[in-house]
């Protein structure tokens, strides 16, 4: 077991991030197993509490695990890669308390006051269809997560661009911070000359997630100025006063709504799990990453795609322009293959070169994270299409062969990856058993990939998400196949947590939390 | 502005339902092919041998064939799928038929007299809501989707459709507009008449 005396404070707020993700990651279990169970026509919800739970679902998932367990290993990693000290180990604190309360806010506006205009928040439900309660919970509970967020962005670029007298200027480590250095080498080789920058001063994976942030930033900033929107008509409601909703246009709060919602999707989502693989390529093998110039350029390029996809989301939006639909939604969309397709081939030619490579549980799960996008991302860019979306628009296919394989196979596994890397560099203990951890990896691949194909054909076959079918058999059969994949995950999720804890011990992973009061000769003993 | 006649054969060979089974067989080979190679790298990652000097011109095949997918790709459903020609030339296309449709508090209001319409006909549906953003889904009696679009309150939403198979036709909305829009789900409400039927 582990001894908190043992870790350094980078390390004990690290691993409060991680449990709290991981807590979080099991109530995304739950609430999707109740929500399967539903599907299968096992009344266990009401409709109107299937939606509330559908609305909290994705917030706890997106926000509370996966953000919650990106921001503990970047807290980590950024430092330890940089040789550089966490700008404030006060703000990560902070950071990991606001966030887990934002989310918790969510969650019981969900789950107890049924606020459920989901997710997409269409322009005027969240303020029609629920009542001052619900709506003002839900918009404080989104508030804190986007002000969590910007502690996160503000902690990292403070660390990233910290200098010490006689450090390069901070020009210089903007310029290697955007990957410009990748594009000045490209474009000197094609000229037949030698690299001008030979050893980057910002380290690749350290460009990725300084490129994730900018998205990320954005994404705080427009969800944050719904939420104060939304906070606003709650207090109006809640006086009992009633506001106009002819204020906002449904079509343009649409495309700014989804602008800054995509940028998680289609751009730090891409992009930080871009940078964890390359980083993970490198650690595995200790090289550098293959052709890392096109690596640095891409991920540039990454970043401005990201900017102008958000259409693919209006494809069925008869009022958008079609042009808007085409380039944005179509073109540029597509370029997410090209960018995507880049860092698995280079991720893959890296650890390529170092073979033979041992079988490590961080590399078994960065190859199924990299399946994960092999299938989710080519999933996407059929949907992003004027015809192909006439067909699939808001069916489960979207959200199971797109978004649940990217989400649970690609993401997950690519966060486990970095989770079982780091685990030892964190706890200075290996994980207890690692045919137990075997046994998580196969229950991720083979729920996470069987769950989101069965959803993706019944998508195909005609069946809508954010729908419920109870009493119709039409895509009974699918939703069988999705709900024992989906037994498979959370038995994966329970065999994880169990070896994760066992560990850890139970005493220790309590008192991370709170000073116990024998927490004194606890520590001795867990020594 | 000159208007367009289009007919059913317009734009492509595509209709929707082998457009569905195309898909169906096209992601079973995609997991298929994904999960194949994976397996294959790994039994050549945990092996000892050469790495190709050529990785570099491999690199730049795969940059070339993913650009390639990601251009011809929307212009091959541009060539082969008709509505997406139907889309882009909607201002300019006379349907021979038109219906309008509202819908309100979770509720769609048809025409009077229903939607009857006859195989290969163009007809444009022009759906308002009144209070919420709701979707507009047109169903086949197997459950497989026929089109869909959304349908957004303080705008003229408009869809031109040519339906290819005759049939009745479910109708149900295709966004979430609060656990109230499970009943807006009109089954068999579009009759779809062929050739020879009178």
């Amino acid at each position: 077991m582990i001894s908190l005396k043992e870790l350094n404070p980078l390390q004990k707020v690290t691993l409060r991030f991680v449990v709290i993700a991981l807590l979080f990651y099991g109530l995304t279990v739950i609430e999707g197993m109740m929500m399967r169970a539903v599907q299968v026509n096992i009344p266990l919800l009401e409709a109107e509490h299937f939606f509330a739970v559908l609305n909290a679902h994705p917030i706890v998932g997106i926000f509370g695990y996966s953000f919650m367990l990106v921001m503990g290993a970047f807290y980590f990693l950024v430092p330890t890669f940089t040789k550089k000290e966490l700008y404030s180990v006060f703000l990560a604190e902070l950071n990991w308390l606001v966030m887990a309360a934002g989310t918790g806010i969510v969650w019981l506006s969900s789950f107890i006051f049924h606020y459920s205009a989901l997710y997409t928040n269409y322009w005027p439900l969240p303020v029609i269809g629920s009542t001052g309660v619900s709506l003002g919970l839900y918009a404080l509970g989104i508030l804190l997560i986007m002000i969590g967020i910007l502690i996160f962005c503000f902690n990292l670029f403070a660390t990233v661009f910290h200098r010490e007298p006689g450090d390069k200027p901070l020009s210089t480590l903007i310029i290697s911070a955007f990957g410009l250095d990748g594009f000045v080498n490209i474009f000197n080789r094609f000229r037949g000359r030698p690299d001008k920058v030979v050893e980057p001063d910002v380290p690749l994976p350290i460009v990725a997630i300084f490129r994730g942030t900018i998205d990320t930033v954005l994404d705080a900033l427009v969800l944050g100025s719904v939420a104060i929107v939304f906070l606003v008509y709650a207090f109006f409601k809640l006086k009992g006063a009633t506001l106009p909703t002819t204020w906002l246009d449904p079509l343009i709060y649409k495309n700014l709504y989804w602008w800054g919602l995509d940028l998680i999707a289609d751009g730090l989502v891409l992009i930080y799990v871009a940078g964890t693989w390359y980083l993970l390529a490198m650690i595995i093998t200790g090289r550098q990453i293959f052709m890392q110039n096109f690596a640095r350029a891409a991920l540039f390029v990454e970043l401005v795609v990201s900017w102008f996809v958000w259409s693919h989301h209006l494809l069925s939006d008869q009022t958008q322009p079609v042009m808007m639909r085409i380039f944005s939604g179509e073109m540029i969309t597509a370029f997410e293959l090209v960018t995507s397709g880049i860092a698995v081939f280079l991720t893959l030619a890296t650890l390529w070169q170092a073979r033979p490579l041992k079988m490590t549980m961080p590399l078994k799960f960065l190859l199924g994270g990299i399946v994960g996008f092999g299938l989710g991302v080519p999933a996407g860019i059929l949907q992003a299409d004027l015809g192909m979306n006439r067909i699939l628009h808001n069916t489960q296919w979207v959200i199971g062969a797109h978004a649940h394989m990217q989400i649970l196979v690609g993401l997950s596994c690519t966060l486990f990856a970095a989770l079982y890397a780091i685990f030892p560099m964190v706890t200075k203990r290996e994980v207890k058993s690692e045919f137990l951890s075997n046994v998580h990896f196969w229950c991720q691949m083979v729920g996470g990939i069987g769950m989101s194909v069965a959803m993706g054909f019944a998508g195909l076959n005609g069946m809508l998400r954010r729908t419920l079918y109870m009493g119709d058999p039409t895509y009974l059969q699918e939703m069988y196949f999705a709900a024992f994949f989906g037994t498979i995950l959370a038995i994966g999720y329970l065999v994880m947590m169990y070896n994760l804890i066992s560990t850890i011990g139970i005493p220790s992973l309590i008192s991370l939390f709170i000073r116990l009061p024998w927490s004194k000769t606890q520590s001795n003993i867990a020594s | 502005m000159t208007k367009l006649v289009v007919n059913s054969s317009e734009g492509g060979i595509m209709n929707v339902l082998s457009l569905a089974l195309y898909l169906r067989i096209f992601y079973a080979a995609l997991v298929l092919i994904v999960v194949s190679l994976m397996v294959f790298y790994v039994r050549g990652l945990t092996t000892k041998g050469e790495t190709s000097g050529r990785l570099k011109a491999v690199f730049y095949g795969w940059l070339g064939f993913l650009v390639a997918v990601a251009i011809l790709f929307h212009l091959l459903t541009a060539w082969q799928i008709p509505w997406v020609r139907w889309e882009i030339k909607r201002a300019e296309i006379v349907p021979n038929r038109e219906f309008a449709l509202n819908a309100k508090q979770h509720r769609f209001t048809l025409p009077a007299g229903g939607l009857k319409v006859r195989q290969g006909e163009v007809v444009k549906f022009k759906v308002t809501s009144s209070d919420l953003t709701y979707g507009f889904g047109v169903f086949h009696e197997s459950g497989a989707m026929e089109f869909q679009m959304q349908v957004l309150p303080g705008h003229s939403n408009e869809i031109i459709w040519i339906f290819k198979d005759p049939g009745k036709y479910s109708i149900r909305s295709t966004e979430y507009a609060g656990p109230e829009t499970e009943q807006m789900y009109l089954k068999d409400s579009i009759t779809v008449l062929s050739g020879e039927e009178k």
